[in-house]
């Protein structure tokens, strides 16, 4: 609470800032060079890159998993997950991602396309870290609005803010055959 | 990012009776979901628990409320049985290409991941979403769009290059076929030689014009087809330089394609770490990453997706006051924007 109304301050504050430098470099000639600067500036400044790490299998060439160069852990491991967060959050990335997927891929005695429940690892790498933002994909077609919400909710208290869901409105059809359906 | 072909709807005992609904219905399931799920998150406010051991009250009867929601899809009373979270709602992200996926993505997505395979599809993107999300009377910088990009850096280009091939023959042709078949519809690429040339290829989906413009441009054989989406099934692939790497992000950045990036390194961690160490660096220098403001304090994702600009907002307040160290004269270049970044970084934001 204490952070959203500070950050609705700042905001107000910003704009200020924003309001008085137009101001000024109308009215005090003096000053025009400086502000000018900060109008050009200020615009360019504020744009600022967004980094997020996708985190997937080995990496995301589909031969990573067997290659000598990528991590020895099991992709079962959750350090393997809190490494690459760590390692994300010192980088400065805004968020680590986990996409997912409800059925086993076809293709799965050849790729390591097999992982864990991403809210749950997410809960583990929130206690990991202390400042990255953390997404999760979930499906409206296969959850119930009051479990997600609960999920993703906790999911929020327990990392203290950083957390977001990736909507995902459709999946493979693989998938209904896991869920009642014979699959599409 | 790429399973959405199917369904849209809900889970449970509910799913089979969704299941029956036309192809708009499901979307509009979707639609009543979310609206659902924010209900729930905002049925506790802010001040609700109290957790007064004195008074023996734990939380404000008044300040809890249920939902009472009885639509087509869903029926829930709520509220939710948790306090309300540090950001209200979790931050909503969004992976949709497809037009309804779009409009969908305008609406709610805070940021949205993307696949483009070259700078003019991720500009053509980025324009139409925000102009879809300002359409639904949202600020456009509120939606943030981040097209995935697979970097595989080196030293030198060469061995950039080199490290790629590397992992391309660790690649199963198979495996590469029944992914490009899922793609294409079932089509089945058993038949085709995997060395000659490609001519036209049919698709039924506008998910796959990605993969039809790269045929079309560059003539691939199967081979280096299968090669091109063994990188990151579909998203951009890049071998090179740190210099190169961070001249592309800098060009889609200011370039109207991006706001940032989903960086799917190749190999992990190795790729990360070769990515923060060396490309980080140059972003920082050319002002356009968390230049500004040093260390990041803890914060909500969503302030941070949102709010950098405060601190150099504040940073700029101070600048020209002679304060802070006036900096190592070898460092300082000559135009006024580095002098100004050098400020920030020294003054520590």
């Amino acid at each position: 609470v204490v952070a959203r109304g500070s950050a609705d301050a700042m905001d107000g504050f910003a704009r200020a800032i924003f309001a008085r430098s137009t101001h000024i470099a109308v009215g005090a000639p003096r000053f025009a060079q400086v502000t000018d600067f900060a109008a050009r500036h200020v615009s360019t400044m504020n744009r600022q890159l967004h980094l997020n790490l996708f985190i997937h299998s080995r990496g995301h060439h589909e031969a990573s998993w067997r290659h000598k160069g990528s991590s020895p852990l099991a992709l079962t491991d959750i350090r393997y997950y809190q490494d690459l967060a760590r390692r994300a959050e010192h980088a400065l990335f805004d968020s680590i991602f986990l996409a997912d997927q409800l059925a086993l891929g076809e293709d799965a005695a050849q790729a390591a396309g097999a992982w864990l429940e991403p809210v749950t690892v997410l809960a583990a790498a929130a206690v990991a870290t202390s400042r990255i933002g953390m997404i999760a994909t979930a499906s409206t077609t296969y959850s119930e609005p009051f479990n997600l919400a609960r999920q993703f909710g906790s999911l929020d208290h327990i990392s203290n803010g950083r957390v977001a869901w990736n909507i995902v409105t459709s999946w493979l059809a693989t998938a209904a055959g896991n869920f009642g359906g014979a699959g599409n | 990012v790429e399973h959405r072909h199917v369904v849209a709807g809900n889970g449970g005992r509910q799913l089979r009776r969704r299941r029956q609904l036309s192809h708009a219905d499901r979307y509009a399931c979707a639609e009543e979901f979310m609206m659902v799920v924010k209900a729930l998150w905002d049925s506790w406010a802010d001040d609700a628990v109290t957790d007064d051991r004195a008074s023996g009250q734990y939380a404000r009867a008044d300040r809890i409320r249920p939902i009472n929601h009885k639509g087509r899809c869903n029926q829930v009373t709520g509220p939710l049985n948790m306090p309300r979270c540090p950001q209200g709602r979790p931050v909503l992200v969004q992976a949709g290409s497809s037009d309804t996926g779009r409009r969908f993505a305008a609406r709610h997505a805070e940021a949205v991941f993307t696949a483009h395979m070259d700078k003019a599809s991720a500009r053509a993107f980025y324009v139409t979403l925000k102009a879809l999300a300002a359409a639904e009377g949202r600020s456009p910088d509120k939606v943030i769009i981040l097209p995935g990009l697979s970097p595989m850096v080196a030293s030198t280009e060469v061995e950039a290059r080199r490290l790629a091939r590397e992992l391309n023959e660790l690649s199963a042709p198979e495996v590469g076929r029944k992914r490009l078949s899922g793609r294409f519809g079932g089509h089945d690429f058993s038949r085709l030689p995997l060395d000659r040339p490609l001519g036209s290829v049919e698709a039924a989906r506008s998910r796959t014009e990605v993969i039809l413009s790269l045929v079309r441009r560059e003539k691939p054989t199967l081979r280096q087809l299968l090669a091109s989406l063994a990188g990151a099934r579909g998203h951009f692939t890049v071998a090179g330089t740190p210099q190169q790497i961070a001249d592309l992000i800098e060009d889609w950045f200011t370039d109207g394609g991006a706001d940032g990036f989903n960086i799917m390194p190749p190999l992990l961690p190795a790729m990360l770490d070769v990515f923060s160490a060396e490309v980080v660096p140059l972003l920082r220098q050319r002002g356009l990453f968390h230049l500004l403001c040093g260390q990041d304090p803890a914060r909500t994702l969503r302030a941070r997706l949102a709010g950098q600009r405060l601190e150099c907002i504040a940073a700029f307040a101070s600048f020209g006051r002679g304060g802070c160290r006036s900096g190592d004269a070898k460092k300082l270049r000559r135009s006024r924007t580095r002098q100004f970044f050098l400020h920030l970084q020294l003054c520590n934001f």
